[in-house]
Order: structure tokens, then C-alpha cells, then sequence
């Protein structure tokens, strides 16, 4: 028990730069992806075919490269290339390069999955279409959209982990560098997993309540 | 440095004609297809003002695509589409008329005020906000104004107190209420009924008969696409049968239920139970 508690008091601060890190590397690849994913969205419904057909095979190859091998791409090619960038920055790169393409689904298939009627009610009204987008569809594709998007971003926060491989100095990183040095493989394990288990325990119950606001909307 | 020299260019011989005085809707040898398929093969049609006309016929003669080709919600392939005076879907630029923008077909749709079969109401605003939404976005009155507005539809079509409720918490009949509600808050000229009951069982219909009896009375102009035979009978002023594209049979509602209609007028309306009935207005 007094292994336990040394390790946590010991371990307390070097977990919690690794969970702070983990957090910037998700809060930032969040945001961006977030973005740039409903501005794809945007470009796919509005630009002409020939433009929604480039940002649907940039999803598709963004989702079917394991993350592990962008990750390697952002950090050792940016090297290659002669412009070596942190660890940090290549991750948020690679993370921002396939989170970016799982938020546009999220948003395309929300944007479909609101009733078409609505957009011919709009047209027969004679609405204007930036306050039909902004009065009636980005509500709905919101709604529609929150449960999947905070299922993603639980998965993001998982995938976060991964970034020890380009030597992030993260939860897992931290917890295989107290391995190392002599700590219990176990101990460590289950101290990096109730961290993960706790942050995403949290993520989980506020998608349940969005998803619980939306059907009762 | 003179202004330039104004060449306006004579109107062609060709120019269309606008319609007489007293006519709300006049559609010219409207053809509609889609690919190889033919849905409108030639439509004639007028609408006098404060009339009712009611649109029957089998599934699939094109009543629906008719109505919608009155707002272009579907575009004619030819002929011409006139309401209140004004031909939908061209506009006229330097003495030639083109196909409408997108912002002048908007004003075009204006005069007409739709309702669905499928009500369409949005979703996330509530009775009020559907029926205040549409005059607020296109800048016609303030937010005050419309919703003012609004609450005075809503109570025309017995809702003022469902008045902050959303569209998943109304009935059927209700929710079509709204529709009307929502259509009329853009004071159009003309109001389109596409099956407007179909998706309502008989004691919703009702609900939804009464407010367009209503209308009729009130002497909106209405182009009411039915299966109501008994609203067709009872409501309105023309009843226009339609099969493959064309229109058949045209006259009162006296003509077309008595045996002077043609005879296959006659065998549509036998098949069909006298439904969606109401007071001769």
C-alpha cells in the first residue's frame, strides 16, 4: 500500500504534465478539426461536385491510414524536409490531419440526416439561404451531430496515447518511462488507465445528456 | 462626356401577354419532363381570383408536379407560369427574358404560399418561431412585427395555445395547422394544398378541411391538390381532373359529379369514397 501511495505522490506531478500535455494535444486538435471539419462540410455541400469529390477522398485516405503511421509522416518527414518540428507540433498535425476528416463525416451525416421537406419549405418560402443555414439547419446539425462528435473526441483522447511513439511526453509515455526505471508495470498501467478512464467516464456522461436533450427536443 | 446613348430594344412580337384582369394563376402549355419521361404534356389552366380549384385525379397523373411548377419548385421544360400578374421563373433583362435568379425566383415563391403533404415544419423552432421564421429572414418586418403577426395566424387556425410548442410535440393536424399558419404570414396570393390531408387520419382531416373551408370563404385564391372527394364536391368553385400529364375534364363540381361528366371522370369518382366533406361555403 505504501508502494501505492509513493508512487502516486511521487508520480503526481510528472502525470500531471502528461495529462496537461494530452489535454493541449486534444483541446488543440479538437478545435482545429472541429473547424476545418464543418468547413469542409460547408465546401462539400455548396462547392461544385468536382471540389466535394477532392474532400471526400482526402476523408477517406485520412481515415483508412492508421494514425500511428501519420504521426511517423508529421515528425520523421518534417525532419527529412529539413524543417524538424517538436514533437508536439507533428502530432497535432497528424491528429488534426485525421480528426479533421471523422468531424466532416460527423457534420456531412448530420447535415443529411436533417429532413429535406424543410429545405424545400424553405425554397417555397422564399427564404434566403444564410438564414435558413443559420436559423434552422446548423441548429438541427448540431443536435444531431453532439452525440457521434463526443463519442469521436472520447476515441481522440484515447488516441492520445499513441504520441509516445514520437516521444510526446504523455500519460502513457510517462507511465512506460516509470516502467522502465523500475516501477510496477502494473501499478503504472492501472494509474495511466484510471486517468484515461476518468477523463473519458466524464466525456461519456455528457454525451449521454446531449444525446438525452436532443430526443427530448 | 455625354451620358451613353439608351438603345432599348422593341419587344418581341412573341413577348407573352399577361394574363386577363381577375386571373390569379395562368399556366400556358406548361411541359415538364424528366429525362425521356414526360409528366406535363401541354398544360392549360386559369384560376380566377377568390377561387377554389381543386386538382384530381389517379396517382401519378402529375397534379403534384403541376402545383409545384406553380412556385418552380419544379421547372417547366416549357410554356408559362403566371401569378398575380407576373411570369414566374424569368426575368427580363436588356428586352429579353431569361431564366430567374435564385434571388428573384425567391420573390417570385413569395406570392405563392405553400403547404405539404408532409407539413415540413423546422424542426427546432417552435409553432411560433415556423410561422414568424420566413417574413423575419427575408426582411419584409421587424422580428416584433412578425411575431405579432404570427400569434394572430396562430389563433386563426385555433393554435394560440400551442403557440411554444415544437413541431414534435403537435398532432398531425396540428402541425398541418401551422403549415397553413406559416404559408399565410407571407400574405401570398395564392395558396398550394399538396395532399394536404393525405398523411392525417379522418378526425385530423377535419381539423386541417375546416381551416382551408375557412380560407376559401375568406376568398383566398387556393389550388388545392385532393383525395378529398367530398371537400372537391363541397369547397371548390373548379375541379380539374388530370390523368397521364394532361388535363382531361375541367367544370364545377355540379358538372364533374353529375352524369355529364365524361365517363371516366365519372368511374374515378365512383371508386372513391366521399370523403373530407363540409358545407358548401
Amino acid at each position: 500500500m505504501s508502494t501505492l501511495m509513493t508512487a502516486v505522490s511521487d508520480g503526481f506531478p510528472v502525470f500531471g504534465q502528461a495529462l496537461l500535455n494530452a489535454f493541449i494535444l486534444l483541446a488543440t486538435s479538437c478545435v482545429l478539426s472541429t473547424i476545418l471539419g464543418a468547413s469542409l462540410c460547408v465546401v462539400d455541400i455548396c462547392a461544385h461536385r468536382s471540389v466535394g469529390l477532392l474532400v471526400r477522398t482526402y476523408s477517406w485516405l485520412a481515415q483508412t491510414t492508421p494514425p500511428l503511421i501519420l504521426l511517423f509522416l508529421a515528425f520523421y518527414g518534417s525532419t527529412m524536409m529539413g524543417r524538424a518540428i517538436s514533437p508536439m507540433t507533428a502530432a497535432i498535425i497528424a491528429f488534426v490531419f485525421f480528426a479533421t476528416a471523422y468531424y466532416f463525416e460527423i457534420f456531412r451525416a448530420s447535415y443529411e440526416g436533417v429532413p429535406r421537406g424543410q429545405f424545400e419549405a424553405a425554397r417555397a418560402l422564399g427564404i434566403p439561404p444564410l438564414p435558413f443555414a443559420t436559423g434552422v439547419v446548423v441548429p438541427q446539425v448540431i443536435r444531431i451531430a453532439a452525440g457521434p462528435f463526443v463519442g469521436r473526441t472520447t476515441v481522440l483522447f484515447k488516441e492520445t496515447s499513441l504520441a509516445s511513439a514520437i516521444s510526446v511526453s504523455e500519460i502513457m509515455s510517462t507511465a512506460s518511462a516509470y516502467i522502465y526505471s523500475g516501477a510496477s508495470p502494473l501499478l503504472m498501467v492501472a494509474i495511466a488507465g484510471g486517468i484515461y478512464a476518468v477523463i473519458n467516464i466524464a466525456l461519456i456522461a455528457l454525451e449521454k445528456q446531449l444525446t438525452r436533450k436532443a430526443a427530448a427536443a | 462626356m455625354s451620358a451613353p446613348e439608351i438603345h432599348i430594344r422593341p419587344r418581341p412580337r412573341s413577348w407573352p401577354q399577361r394574363p386577363d384582369p381577375g386571373i390569379a394563376v395562368e399556366l400556358r402549355d406548361l411541359h415538364l419532363s424528366y429525362g425521356a419521361h414526360d409528366i406535363l404534356k401541354g398544360i392549360d389552366l386559369a384560376v380566377r381570383e377568390g377561387t377554389t380549384t381543386a386538382l384530381v385525379g389517379p396517382s401519378g397523373s402529375g397534379k403534384t408536379t403541376l402545383l409545384r411548377c406553380v412556385n418552380y419548385l419544379a421547372t417547366p421544360v416549357a410554356g408559362e407560369v403566371w401569378v398575380d400578374g407576373e411570369l414566374v421563373g424569368r426575368e427580363e433583362r436588356g428586352g429579353r427574358l431569361y431564366p430567374a435568379s435564385e434571388r428573384v425566383l425567391r420573390g417570385h415563391r413569395r406570392r405563392t404560399g405553400m403547404v405539404f403533404q408532409r407539413f415540413n415544419l423546422f424542426a427546432n423552432l417552435s409553432a411560433l418561431a415556423n410561422v414568424a421564421f420566413a417574413p423575419v429572414s427575408a426582411g419584409l418586418c421587424s422580428r416584433a412585427e412578425a411575431q405579432e403577426r404570427a400569434s394572430a395566424l396562430l389563433a386563426r387556425v385555433g393554435l394560440s395555445h400551442r403557440e411554444n410548442a415544437l413541431p414534435s410535440q403537435l398532432s398531425g393536424g396540428q402541425q398541418q395547422r401551422v403549415a397553413i399558419a406559416r404559408a399565410l404570414a407571407m400574405q401570398p396570393k395564392v395558396m398550394l394544398f399538396d395532399e394536404a390531408t393525405s398523411a392525417l387520419d379522418p378526425e385530423l382531416s377535419r381539423e386541417v378541411l375546416a381551416v382551408m373551408q375557412e380560407l376559401a370563404k375568406a376568398g383566398m385564391t387556393m389550388l388545392v391538390v385532393t383525395h378529398e372527394t367530398g371537400f372537391a364536391r363541397t369547397v371548390a368553385d373548379d375541379i380539374v381532373f388530370m390523368e397521364a400529364g394532361r388535363i382531361v375534364s375541367q367544370g364545377s363540381p355540379e358538372t364533374m359529379f353529375s352524369d355529364d361528366a365524361p365517363e371516366r371522370v365519372q368511374s374515378f369518382f365512383r371508386c372513391r369514397p366521399q370523403t373530407g366533406s363540409a358545407s358548401r361555403k
